[in-house]
């Protein structure tokens, strides 16, 4: 288990990119690894674009714009704590999609019950026409995923998403402590009124500790994989690529690409491939 | 519904499949690999003269919010593809070896088509792997 200080988000997305990619050449154990933000970030999902307008009120504001190397939406980082595990393909134990994301988070619902939150999967309850909704353009709390851990019947308080490669999964998800609504709104616009979504704060009636929450994790993972978790740190391998995936995206980032996507917008994004 | 294996193709331990005709081979996902993934709603395709190696991803698709790299079978020049799938992705799943194609590739190694498997011997492989 990797436990991390704050970092800026080209690092964390970076670090998470990595631990993926050594995973899936060579035959790794499970990893898990819980993070936090240095500064308010939006990421965004692999097929996610937004536009100039957006762009430009997060540099206004200083926040700092990722792209994840999983799908799914808009997602706003801030005061939470975000899980990604990393496991072989072949250690998932079922073929059912769906059931593959609750085998993966049953750490973060085993953590959310230790806070006393009875917490499950959105598509325990979805209708099947909600499965095939596409939210790469949208603010990912804004949008109840069927992958995504709903609490009170259906009040989004985890967002999940997942990348695979040749051999090995990720999957990772953010869990709020707390929102900062004027933040959201200034970003996102009336969807903060909405309330369809939630954190901690909100849940518990007070804002955890960041230890709490990660203590809560690392005891729920330890649960959900039936093994004890040792900490530890990246690897030589896993921080090189790590400190290259980082480097060549921060380039590309400077060298953003912009994509008119239809008349009167301008669809910008930025992708960088390893290879 | 039952899963279709078409044995006039060639299929890849990771899921592709291959349409040979003369050096140029129509590249896919199986029936197997569409219904692992669920209803695919984004797909990112190569463009056209990229060389690719065998063992490389050339695709990108989206499904249920997870993203996943397919990866080509052989190595080769990309002389069309699928323009069509980006809009309309969920293609792939309603007929994955016909309308579904991804990328047809000008093959630079025939040597590679050696390693593909047959129709039967993809689903004995599946079989054994428990994925059937």
């Amino acid at each position: 288990m990797l436990i991390d200080e704050p970092c800026d988000g080209l690092w964390n997305m970076a670090v998470d990119e990595a631990l993926l990619r050594v995973a899936s050449s060579k035959r790794c154990g499970i990893t898990v690894r819980l993070y936090r933000w240095k500064r308010k970030t939006v990421s965004l999902g692999y097929f996610s674009t937004l536009d100039a307008v957006f762009v430009n009120r997060c540099f206004r504001m200083g926040v700092d714009i990722v792209r994840r190397i999983s799908g799914g939406g808009v997602v706003l980082h801030d005061d939470e704590v975000t899980y990604a595990i990393v496991m072989p393909r072949e250690a998932i134990r079922t073929s059912s999609v769906l059931d593959a994301y609750k085998q993966l988070a049953d750490g973060v619902i085993r953590a959310l019950r230790y806070f006393g939150i009875d917490a499950h999967f959105r598509f325990e309850h979805a209708c099947e026409d909600e499965l095939r909704r596409p939210v790469a353009n949208q603010f990912c709390y804004s949008v109840c995923s069927p992958v995504d851990i709903v609490v009170m019947g259906s009040l989004k308080l985890v967002g999940n998403a997942q990348a695979k490669f040749k051999g090995s999964i990720l999957q990772h998800g953010s869990l709020p402590l707390s929102w900062d609504w004027k933040t959201i709104e200034s970003l996102f616009g009336d969807v903060a009124s909405k309330r369809c979504f939630v954190s901690l704060e909100d849940v518990l009636t007070a804002r955890p500790s960041y230890e709490e929450v990660i203590e809560s994790l690392r005891a729920g993972f330890e649960e959900a994989l039936m093994q004890s978790v040792y900490i530890d740190k990246l690897s030589d391998e896993e921080y090189e690529l790590a400190s290259k995936i980082a480097m060549r995206k921060s380039t590309a980032r400077m060298l953003a690409k912009v994509t008119a996507i239809d008349e009167g917008s301008c669809g910008w994004h930025y992708k960088d491939s390893i290879n | 519904m039952e899963l279709r294996f078409p044995e006039d193709l060639l299929y890849s331990p990771t899921h592709e499949w291959v349409k040979v005709e003369q050096n140029m081979a129509t590249i896919g996902i199986t029936d197997f690999a569409q219904r692992e993934m669920g209803e695919l709603t984004y797909i990112e395709l190569p463009d056209v003269g990229e060389h690719i190696d065998a063992g490389q991803p050339f695709c990108v698709i989206e499904s249920t919010k997870a993203s996943e790299e397919i990866y080509s079978p052989l190595s080769g020049t990309v002389v069309k593809v699928n323009e069509g799938l980006v809009d309309n992705p969920e293609i792939v799943n309603k007929d994955p070896y016909g309308e579904g194609w991804l990328i047809v590739l000008e093959i630079s190694s025939p040597d590679e088509l050696k390693g593909l498997l047959s129709a039967h011997a993809y689903v004995d492989m599946l079989r054994r792997e428990g994925r059937i």
